[in-house]
């Protein structure tokens, strides 16, 4: 997206007449309505009730649609020793910078399974004792940095995936939101201790359990939920309506149990799906913090649910259960494996599916059913291990190919087993991760391949997720579309088929594991084609004229155009992301860069007659920035230089990772500069030019024999 | 000035910039003008006294913006992407427009406020700081992941690109 386009387009939002004349009535009209405060008696709660809190924020979740507290969580609180917060520093009273009656409160209940924003309000009479329960409490002021997290994609950011789980954040987050003069919010959180954190100040206090709890007891006595009438979607209001109404008969089931039999209805909210069984047993299956599945179950009654089967136009009697099979939830992993293969329907209605990425980057990919793609016997070679469960962290943090049934939402239900690169097993319907000895990798891998019929790039990614060494062999058909300018600057958008070759690349000396991504492209019809490489994180698409190349691959190559695009890949692992118009942009260094290697220059084009060698450094060196031109930046440094290349006629040019700007923090890709006499040469007339910081670097001689050895190092 | 005319003020000089402002953080023209009557209606409940015209702009831009963060995951009975706004005849849209708007629909409102404020406002980054009572380098930060995540050009100037050109055959 370019600056200008994203300009134009906000330019173009504006208030319609109606919007205006509305607004011009209401804000002439009285205060009032829906923003007036309600007043209602307040008692003080009693101490913790556990099981009261739980009924209350059980029909939370249903009410809004959006959940309270996570019930099931709740009896299973960690005691987080004192010994652990003993860090703390002097003991101070947090100051709660509030006057009594000169706010609102709203409340919302956050934790990384259940986010959750303004599920309601409560009177102002309890909000007083909030605030008087705050200032009541000693807070002793902690260094340790709490993370309050709303949602997992938060906490991926923030941590890296060796952080153990209960350093992630604190469970449970307790908004309290101050309108008033200014606006501000109380966040205060539960991990064993409560944790109090006025934003803004950035300093967190803690104490025991109780002023946590206390505070919630005040929330669960007095919480006014949202009106169903302010939900603008009419659907949205008649559920929420049916919900409110029952909001006495939904409650926890103390079994936490999940049925086959509970169908979708239609509802969600958010990542929330909520299923009913005709007796009435509802469960809300979501995806917890790393992507395993998880079950709250509640009850309510038959009535209940035919009035939401009625509103939502299910019916009981013709949906299919959402599992084939019902297992026993005291099996084994390996019993579950073994059930899977004595399962004919699991075989014809199974599928497979490859899984990458994480967050709101995530992709999934069909692979195919498992009794069509040869799945039986992958399954079987993960059941003649012995799987343990692992001890550590409980997810699986790299791409994975999932086993299990597909509606179309989240695989689920006791046949989703994943397997990832690493020959972890998970079981998605416990959450649990399993290990066992002696995983042969390859062996696993050589029994997918040599089942899966699909010859499209599903191929590729899994072999990529599974880290094969050289596939230089294994092609795939590919489609690439995108949108390059021509000489008269306008967009003439081009559809390229062609193959795709890979090779894995590793660096002996870092054991840093590279693929490289090789795809010749041609389009039949205009006799255009071209070449794309990936080294490390970027891509370079080199235009070329005509259908032929030839060289490394034994194509004939012609060319007397080109055009270098780049992109940066955010993600290492494999699988693949979308080819278009839009993920192609434009990489101005590397526009200049390509020009300056490939200027039009009779002895370059001829250069690139020859292979191009390309080889890898890694963490080799790291460059100090200089400019020497006249707008002196001294606030630059470079990163590792991750690749370069020798020509054929004896130059090494250097691609440079990252250019940083450590004072706006911008970070631009690549530069191109040549290695002279031990001097770095500007070569994109920028007048830009590093300065080496590592004496240890030696230039090696740059001569095809030369080139030839680094190809053969390899990177070293 | 008594309420009505202070929030009747604000709405008529900055009813635009707020409508602008949700639309940036939450990508929907629908969403953005409920949150727009949002915040005018709290402020004609609850005035407030502002030193200028630039405070109260700052403060309608804050409260925008955290109403935008809690509006995007209010109770949904399904998430659908935003309706064809052409067909609601707010604005004609282009192709590009539809891809803009894709993009910051798919933003967390976190990365687009800041985006917005940044590349639309011109507000520096101390002052979105201030704004979002978030620290500089939070900011900054935000910043630099909303644009990674949206791949988004933002040099301030374009230099001349070199191209060969395409022959076809």
């Amino acid at each position: 997206m370019r600056k200008d386009d994203y300009k134009k387009h906000i330019d173009k939002i504006s208030c319609t007449e109606e919007f205006r004349k509305r607004m011009e009535q209401q804000l002439t009209s009285e205060s009032g309505g829906e923003y007036a405060d309600s007043v209602s008696t307040v008692e003080r709660a009693g101490r913790i009730n556990y099981h009261r809190w739980a009924g209350i924020a059980a029909s939370a979740v249903l009410l809004a649609g959006i959940g309270g507290i996570a019930v099931h969580s709740m009896n299973n609180v960690p005691d987080v020793p004192g010994s652990s917060l003993s860090d703390t520093t002097a003991t101070t009273e947090a100051e709660i910078g509030v006057t009594t009656g000169d706010y609102k409160l709203e409340v919302s209940i956050d934790n990384y399974d259940f986010p959750t924003e303004n599920i309601g309000t409560i009177p102002d009479e309890a909000a007083d004792e909030i605030i008087k329960t705050l200032k009541e409490a000693v807070w002793e002021k902690t260094d340790t940095d709490i993370h309050f997290r709303n949602n997992r994609e938060d906490i991926y950011e923030e941590y890296d995936e060796n952080t153990p789980e209960e350093e992630l954040g604190v469970l449970y987050v307790f908004n309290i939101t101050c309108t008033g003069a200014e606006e501000f919010v109380y966040s205060i959180g539960f991990n064993g201790h409560s944790y109090l954190f006025y934003e803004g100040e950035e300093a967190y206090y803690f104490n025991g359990k109780e002023t946590y709890f206390e505070i919630m007891d005040i929330v669960a006595a007095t919480f006014i939920y949202r009106e169903p009438e302010t939900y603008s979607d009419p659907l949205s209001q008649k559920a929420a309506q049916l919900f409110y109404s029952n909001k006495d008969i939904i409650k926890p089931n103390a079994e936490q149990s999940t049925s086959e039999y509970c169908i979708y209805t239609g509802l969600s909210a958010g990542p929330y799906n909520i299923l009913i069984d005709k007796t009435g047993l509802i469960n809300v299956r979501y995806e917890g913090l790393h992507n395993e599945e998880k079950v709250l179950s509640y009850d309510s009654s038959p009535e209940f649910a035919n009035d939401v089967a009625a509103l939502m136009g299910v019916d009981f009697e013709s949906e299919e259960p959402t599992e084939a099979t019902t297992q026993p939830t005291d099996m084994t992993i390996n019993g579950k494996l073994e059930s899977l293969l004595d399962n004919p329907d699991f075989i014809e209605n199974g599928n497979l599916s490859y899984h990458t990425g994480s967050g709101q980057f995530s992709s999934s990919y069909d692979i195919g059913k498992v009794g069509e793609v040869g799945g039986e016997e992958f399954i079987k070679l993960l059941a003649n291990y012995e799987w343990v469960p692992a001890e550590d962290l409980d997810y699986m943090r790299s791409d994975f190919i999932m086993i299990g049934y597909n509606y179309g939402v989240i695989s689920m239900g006791g046949a989703s087993i994943s397997v990832n690169n690493k020959g972890e097993l998970y079981d998605h319907s416990e959450g649990v991760l399993y290990r066992a000895e002696n995983v042969n990798i390859a062996e696993l891998e050589q029994a997918y391949e040599s089942a899966v019929i699909s010859d499209n790039y599903t191929t590729i990614a899994y072999s990529l997720c599974t880290r094969g060494d050289d596939f230089t062999t294994l092609e795939s058909d590919i489609s690439i579309y995108y949108d390059p300018l021509d000489e008269t600057g306008e967009n003439k958008p081009v559809n390229c088929t062609g193959k795709m070759y890979y090779k894995n690349i590793t660096n002996d000396a870092t054991k840093d594991c590279y693929g490289d991504y090789y795809y010749i492209l041609s389009d039949a019809e205009s006799g255009y084609s071209g070449e794309m490489y990936k080294q490390g994180r970027y891509w370079a698409f080199i235009e070329r004229e005509n259908s032929i190349a030839k060289g490394f691959y034994g194509w004939e190559r012609h060319f007397e155009d080109y055009r270098l695009f780049s992109r940066e890949d955010y993600t290492l692992s494999g699988g693949y992301d979308n080819y278009d118009a839009i993920n192609i942009d434009y990489d101005m260094l590397c526009q200049e860069a390509l020009y300056t290697l490939m200027s039009r220059n009779d002895d370059y084009i001829n250069v690139l007659d020859e292979e191009l060698i390309i080889g890898q450094f890694s963490n080799s060196f790291k460059l100090e920035y200089n400019h020497i031109g006249e707008n002196n930046e001294e606030n630059i440094e470079y990163s590792e230089i991750l690749e370069f290349k020798v020509t054929g006629m004896g130059e090494l040019i250097y691609f440079s990772k990252s250019r940083h700007n450590l004072e706006t923090g911008e970070i631009t890709p690549y530069l191109t500069f040549r290695m002279c006499d031990g001097e770095c040469i500007d070569m994109d007339g920028t007048g830009y030019a590093p300065i080496l910081d590592n004496p240890d670097f030696a230039i090696p001689a740059a001569s095809e024999e030369l080139a030839k050895e680094f190809e053969l190092i390899n990177g070293t | 000035m008594d309420n009505s005319n202070i929030s009747l003020y604000a709405f008529r000089k900055y009813g635009d910039m707020v409508l602008r402002a949700a639309y940036a953080c939450c990508g929907c023209y629908a969403e953005a003008e409920d949150i727009a009557q949002d915040v005018f209606l709290q402020l004609h409940a609850t005035p407030v006294e502002f030193e200028d015209d630039e405070h109260m702009k700052a403060w309608l831009l804050r409260v925008t913006i955290n109403r935008c963060k809690n509006y995007r995951r209010s109770f949904r009975i399904s998430r659908t992407q935003p309706i064809d706004e052409e067909n609601s005849g707010m604005y004609s849209m282009d192709t590009t427009d539809i891809e803009v708007r894709e993009l910051i629909f798919s933003l967390p409102p976190k990365y687009s406020a800041v985006i917005y404020l940044y590349y639309y406002e011109g507000y520096q980054i101390k002052e979105i700081g201030e704004i979002l009572g978030k620290n500089p380098n939070t900011v900054n930060s935000l910043l630099q992941r909303g644009r990674e995540k949206l791949r988004m050009e933002l040099s301030e100037e374009n230099k001349p690109t070199k191209r060969g050109s395409v022959r076809r055959t």
